[in-house]
């Protein structure tokens, strides 16, 4: 057997199949200065939109946070092959993330935009409040708020300078809906809810169980009066309440 | 003569094996001996019938001959008295010291064919090799599934954590390869680790590892003053990245997931001789280290051996000499992979040069020719070679011949010759 270049070439080709590596995620263009505009010029090439994978994104655009994937499709007259592939591609692409929402009876998928997206269709970013809170948050904000739009829901309500995650009146009372996907700053929340925003109640939605026990252990070290103003519920539980429920179910 | 043995018909039989006589004869003498009740009166007769006094015949070499504790399941070297030397797998590293030309290299070749070819019930072993020539390209004729690296088809992602490591354990890891390798300072490595953990953040929701070129463009998209420190730790840190993602080695760091968790499973040669100097210390710490974690985090039943041929680059003692790094990276891997199934092989032709690491922690030491006094001298204190007549002997060894000391089993040095093989 002749070990050459040539036998080695194949025989390093065989063992390499069975590997698997991944491309680099081209990302210079949210790094890089302007004086490289060769990187920027071959990464937009790249990226070819479609006239359905545009309106998606536009779609998403309008709607984020509020719609599935199921809605979207509905919304621009996708059928869900041609809607679930055209979604995969995006994602494939860099362009969305799909995030996807337990709500007690199933999974809810959520497209939302990522940076390049933004660029691709030319559009500002949106901006929403909340200090550093992830897109499931966000999600999960804009949800309760449809949940309790009859009650004209506002999310981010500013009160006595507390950004309360969602926030409506009922019965001349300011109830307070947080968000807690993890307990960490829960007393926090509670204590300002309450002292500053003056909230008559407030509801603390868990992403689960885990952060739930932790949540009630928190406010059991609480004084009485902010303990009685306390409410705890796994997230997906809230949306099969109505607020009456809600108010006179116990902690 | 130093030597103690238990009894005057020991002695001569030892002095018989050592002189120039058949070996058909010696057994003949020594068979009889054994077979008699007064095996030491037929010795004194034995030996007033040779002609001239038994130590005036030519002798062997002045090293006691060694028992059948030498052998071991890889073997690589015939002893004076016929007995096979040889290693286990769970002894632990190996030092090989000799001049060009010597036998180091057909030595290692020896090895890890015999390391190639071993069936254990329950430990596989995998080859690496770190070579900076292209001469362990035959051991392909023993097994195919060697895959020889020569850093073109390959994808390797140094910013790649370890499967089941968090991405800022690694990047404080990955931050002392490269502060190491490149002789950068205590404040370039702490905005390394910065940038580092800042980047993997980044791309935490993507599903992609940053890569070498995503560091790069990210220091390199950092703004500060020109006079500040942080200005001076980006530009040490960019130039050394720039030098390294756009040479030889761009393409093989053109990725988000490499090869190197697969490599771990594999036999494999690393042809690293068109590498830098810098690059060459960095990739062979880095797959080191890679292989370490990755076994103290994921048990398996594989034992890796690791050859590193012309290894003074890698163990240059320089990087001992570091007070603001403390000790290399490679003493701390050469203390502690043995845990893991790591087995190295260091063959080097400058004794002296090499840091104590390795001298410290070799089972076998085994020494070829050296040219040099002070690499001799290094090697006998390494070995424990006190003996006038030894340290002669060994500056007359012929070219396969070599000396060899373990560090248990048989702990005495001993003289044997690698086996001409042909591969």
């Amino acid at each position: 057997m002749k070990i050459d270049n040539e036998f080695i070439k194949k025989n390093n080709e065989r063992i390499l199949s069975s590997f698997s590596s991944q491309q680099r995620m081209i990302q210079q263009r949210c790094f890089a200065k302007k004086e490289e505009p060769k990187e920027e010029v071959a990464i937009e090439g790249e990226i070819k939109l479609r006239g359905d994978e545009k309106k998606f994104l536009m779609c998403v655009f309008t709607h984020l946070y509020k719609l599935t994937m199921t809605e979207i499709y509905r919304e621009i007259g996708l059928s869900a092959c041609k809607g679930t592939r055209i979604s995969k591609k995006l994602e494939k692409d860099l362009l969305i993330k799909i995030v996807n929402i337990s709500k007690g009876k199933g999974v809810s998928k959520y497209p939302v935009l990522l940076d390049d997206a933004y660029k691709v269709l030319n559009v500002e970013q949106k901006k929403f409040e909340g200090k550093g809170c992830g897109h499931e948050h966000l999600i999960w904000q804009h949800i309760l708020a449809g949940h309790f739009k009859e009650h004209k829901a506002v999310i981010e309500l500013n009160r006595g300078d507390k950004c309360i995650d969602v926030a409506f009146e009922y019965e001349s009372k300011l109830i307070a809906i947080e968000v807690a996907m993890t307990s960490a700053h829960e007393k926090e929340n509670i204590q300002k809810d309450i002292g500053m925003a003056k909230a008559g109640l407030v509801i603390i939605g868990c992403k689960d169980g885990k952060v739930l026990d932790e949540v009630n252990a928190i406010i059991g070290e609480l004084g009485e009066e902010l303990k009685s103003k306390a409410r705890t519920f796994i997230l997906s539980r809230i949306l099969g309440l109505r607020i009456e429920e809600v108010l006179n179910a116990k902690t | 003569m130093n030597y103690k043995f238990k009894n005057k018909t020991t002695d001569f039989i030892q002095r018989l094996k050592r002189s120039s006589l058949s070996q058909e004869v010696v057994n003949a003498i020594e068979l009889d001996i054994s077979s008699t009740d007064n095996s030491s009166r037929l010795a004194e007769e034995y030996e007033g019938d040779f002609l001239v006094p038994l130590t005036m015949l030519p002798q062997k070499s002045p090293f006691l001959l060694p028992d059948e504790n030498i052998d071991g399941k890889i073997r690589f070297g015939v002893a004076e008295n016929e007995i096979k030397a040889g290693l286990n797998p769970e002894n632990c590293h190996v030092l090989i010291a000799g001049q060009t030309n010597c036998g180091k290299s057909m030595l290692l070749k020896l090895i890890f064919s015999e390391a190639l070819q071993l069936k254990e019930e329950n430990e596989k072993i995998i080859c690496w090799l770190f070579v900076k020539a292209q001469d362990m390209r035959p051991l392909l004729k023993v097994s195919k599934d060697v895959l020889v690296v020569t850093f073109n088809e390959i994808k390797i992602n140094p910013l790649e954590p370890v499967a089941g490591m968090k991405d800022v354990e690694w990047a404080s890891i990955f931050a002392d390869l490269w502060i190491q390798a490149f002789r950068l300072y205590e404040g370039s490595k702490g905005f390394l680790v910065e940038c580092l953990n800042s980047l993997y953040l980044k791309h935490k929701d993507t599903g992609y590892c940053p890569s070498l070129f995503d560091l790069y463009y990210y220091v390199k998209s950092m703004h500060f003053t020109a006079i500040s420190r942080n200005a001076r730790y980006q530009e040490s840190i960019l130039n050394r990245l720039g030098g390294m993602i756009y040479g030889s080695l761009s393409d093989v760091f053109n990725c988000s997931r490499g090869h190197t968790s697969d490599l771990i499973n594999n036999h494999a040669i690393f042809e690293i001789l068109y590498l830098t100097s810098e690059q060459q210390v960095f990739m062979v710490n880095y797959f080191l280290s890679y292989l370490f974690y990755h076994k103290m985090i994921n048990e398996s039943n594989l034992r890796h051996f690791v050859g590193i041929d012309d290894a003074n680059l890698i163990f240059d003692k320089s990087f001992e000499q570091r007070p603001d790094l403390g000790l290399p990276i490679i003493h701390h891997l050469l203390t502690t992979v043995r845990k893991n199934k790591i087995n190295i092989f260091c063959a080097t032709q400058t004794p002296h040069q090499l840091g104590a690491s390795i001298h410290s922690n070799s089972f076998a030491k085994i020494m070829f020719s050296l040219s040099y006094g002070k690499d001799w001298e290094f090697m006998f204190q390494s070995a424990g070679i006190k003996d006038e007549e030894q340290r002669a002997y060994c500056f007359k060894l012929k070219p396969r011949e070599m000396v060899i000391k373990f560090s248990s089993r048989y702990q005495e040095p001993f003289v044997a010759v690698v086996p001409e093989v042909k591969l």
